[in-house]
């Protein structure tokens, strides 16, 4: 498969008052064309903001302190801002955890489409009211007509959702992004979304980067997956190998705690602790402290990212440990 | 919407009763007009009783102010004690130049904060913010009758560009309202600048940053677009007090306005101009807030007027 985008040892550092930290850490990973890359972990690991610096959007108090962004043999981290406004939206679009939030409330749906597409395709006004409306009914939005001239507060969430999608699909881009894009939705709608993402994506040979929390939308929708923790890549590997021989204890216990239908459990199995804060990141793994196979080179040394074959690779010593015996 | 306006309207007659009342015992209160009117001098007891009748004042309290409620709403404010010329023509001949100054001192205040307080907020921390807020603070701090003298000596006596008081053609306007803007410029910059900041963090601006919009458009047609709805409910509450300053203003740069006329009124005891005057900037007043209220609609497109469908 060919990979259309490359990370290559991506830090992103943030102040934070006067202090500054480092929120993500050597971070390298590719997708390929038409592949669907899951990242996953618990809030505050690093995935949004991962997915923030591969489209410019990092906020005002973060700066990638580290590491090339390759999109299509280009390196795109040091382009000028008026270079990158060319990029996002055109090559790489994002869609947002909130829909609601994402649609400013002032303007109708139609100026809000309207200002992606004049941003990268040569339109005139009906042809770019025509094409709004083409997009609007490929989501599966009834009265495509009437809800243009609407405002965002007049929709419900899920049209919202839709609306994002429509409106990040609209220049055909060779990445989505989606940052959690079910999560503040109903459970019902939740698959409508989804599936309507997966046909897109079919249909537009687009790359997905899907963030979320929700193994089951891993399960169904990823080719491969990568786990984060505390700003780390800690486990990389197809989703079959996730789902079926995790390596990483951080992922083992990530699966235990979803709960099973076919299995009687008192109470839900849960990872104790939190996740160390940038401010006192511990020396040894980041894990350590909640890992229940913790050992003393745990708590001291930093494990490195190792392949354990051409698509898996793992950050723990237990593996280390075992690659030297075999 | 008309049925909105007429509800407003009906709803302001309360406002202009209570306004009327403390207007009414306040100025009773501050003493004898006619005691005022014979100076130094000592004149009869007869004297005094025909001046008290001819003024109305011999009539008993409560039939003077349903005269004066009646005159409001019959559009006649009685005739000066002083001049006996009509009170409602004596204001209104003077009300444009104090609704121009207002104005004037919005738009200089529009003028100067909106470009501070934006550039405040999307250079949060900089030096150019650090100076926006000590702009803001300024304006906040200088009382403005001692801005308008420092203003009046610098532009007027020393460097003498602008006329220093009275009305003499348009450049007249310029201290006066130069004074009344950069007063409310303060406030209304630092209004703008924390709206902008709150805005600022929505994920809308996000998203329209992800279209690949320019960083200034976002800050205007997305920021600043939704950050005016709260600047605009600002300035319709400081509307009062900027005709307040107004009533000051006037006499600094001796502006011939109705607050010229009313604090003149008020040192000769004048009952009937100063209860006109402060009625008809009461109205004057009622008249902006409800403008403000409708043109919300305009701004912000989740608040329909209610009653707009009938």
């Amino acid at each position: 498969m060919d990979s259309i985008l490359q990370l290559h040892h991506v830090s992103v550092s943030a102040k934070v008052g006067n202090e500054k930290f480092e929120v993500v850490k050597d971070v390298s990973f590719h997708v390929g064309k038409g592949e669907t890359l899951g990242i996953v972990g618990e809030s505050g690991c690093g995935k949004s903001i991962t997915a923030k610096s591969i489209i410019g959007l990092l906020p005002s108090n973060a700066w990638l302190s580290g590491g090339d962004i390759i999109l299509n043999n280009r390196e795109i981290s040091s382009l000028k801002k008026r270079d990158m406004r060319k990029i996002q939206g055109k090559e790489i679009a994002m869609i947002f955890q909130e829909p609601m939030a994402s649609l400013d409330p002032v303007y109708t749906i139609s100026e809000q489409l309207a200002e992606m597409i004049k941003n990268h395709l040569k339109l005139t006004r009906s042809e770019i009211k025509n094409y709004s409306i083409d997009l609007l009914e490929k989501v599966g939005i009834p009265r495509a007509k009437e809800i243009l001239n609407e405002f965002p507060f007049q929709l419900s969430g899920g049209m919202s959702q839709r609306i994002m999608i429509a409106m990040a699909m609209s220049c055909k881009p060779e990445i989505l992004i989606a940052d959690e894009p079910t999560t503040a939705l109903d459970v019902t709608i939740q698959a409508q979304i989804m599936d309507l993402m997966g046909d897109l994506k079919n249909e537009n040979q687009t790359s997905v980067i899907l963030i979320t929390h929700d193994m089951g939308i891993v399960a169904e929708f990823c080719q491969r997956v990568i786990v984060m923790y505390a700003g780390e890549i800690v486990e990389e590997a197809t989703v079959e190998q996730i789902f079926n021989d995790p390596k990483h204890p951080y992922t083992q216990a990530l699966l235990k705690s979803i709960p099973r239908i076919d299995e009687r459990q008192e109470s839900l199995p849960y990872i104790e602790g939190s996740v160390p804060s940038p401010r006192s990141m511990p020396k040894g793994c980041r894990f350590a402290d909640r890992c229940p196979l913790a050992f003393d080179q745990c708590f001291d040394q930093e494990p490195d990212l190792i392949s354990i074959n051409n698509q898996y690779k793992v950050r723990c010593w237990l593996y280390e440990k075992s690659n030297r015996k075999g | 919407m008309l049925l909105y306006v007429l509800k407003r309207l009906l709803h302001s007659i309360y406002v202009i009763l209570a306004i009327s009342l403390i207007v009414f015992i306040a100025l009773r209160l501050t003493g004898d007009p006619v005691a005022v009117m014979f100076g130094a001098g000592e004149p009869t007891k007869s004297a005094i009783e025909h001046l008290r009748a001819s003024l109305g004042l011999d009539k008993p309290l409560i039939m003077q102010y349903l005269i004066f409620l009646k005159g409001i709403f019959t559009l006649n404010l009685g005739t000066s004690f002083r001049t006996g010329q009509p009170v409602s023509g004596m204001i209104f001949s003077r009300m444009g130049a104090t609704v121009v100054l207002a104005f004037a001192g919005v738009i200089v205040a529009l003028i100067i904060a909106i470009p501070v307080g934006i550039i405040s907020a999307v250079k949060r921390g900089t030096a150019w913010d650090f100076l926006g807020r000590i702009f803001s603070l300024l304006g906040l701090s200088f009382p403005n009758f001692w801005l308008g003298i420092m203003l009046i000596m610098f532009f007027a006596v020393y460097l003498d560009w602008l006329p220093a008081s009275g009305y003499d053609g348009p450049v007249s306007i310029i201290l006066p309202s130069l004074t009344l803007g950069l007063i409310l410029a303060g406030v209304l910059a630092r209004l703008v600048r924390s709206s902008m900041l709150e805005v600022l963090n929505k994920q809308y601006i996000t998203v329209a940053k992800s279209k690949g919009t320019s960083e200034w458009l976002v800050v205007l047609r997305h920021g600043f677009r939704n950050a005016l709805i709260p600047v605009v409910t600002f300035l319709g509450i400081q509307f009062g007090s900027l005709l307040g300053g107004t009533v000051i203003i006037e006499q600094v740069f001796a502006w011939p306005g109705v607050g010229q006329l009313i604090i003149n009124a008020i040192s000769e005891r004048d009952y009937p101009v100063v209860q006109g005057g402060v009625i008809i900037l009461a109205l004057l007043m009622v008249f902006v807030n409800l403008l403000v209220d409708l043109s919300y609609q305009f701004i912000d497109p989740r608040i329909k007027v209610e009653g707009r469908k009938a």
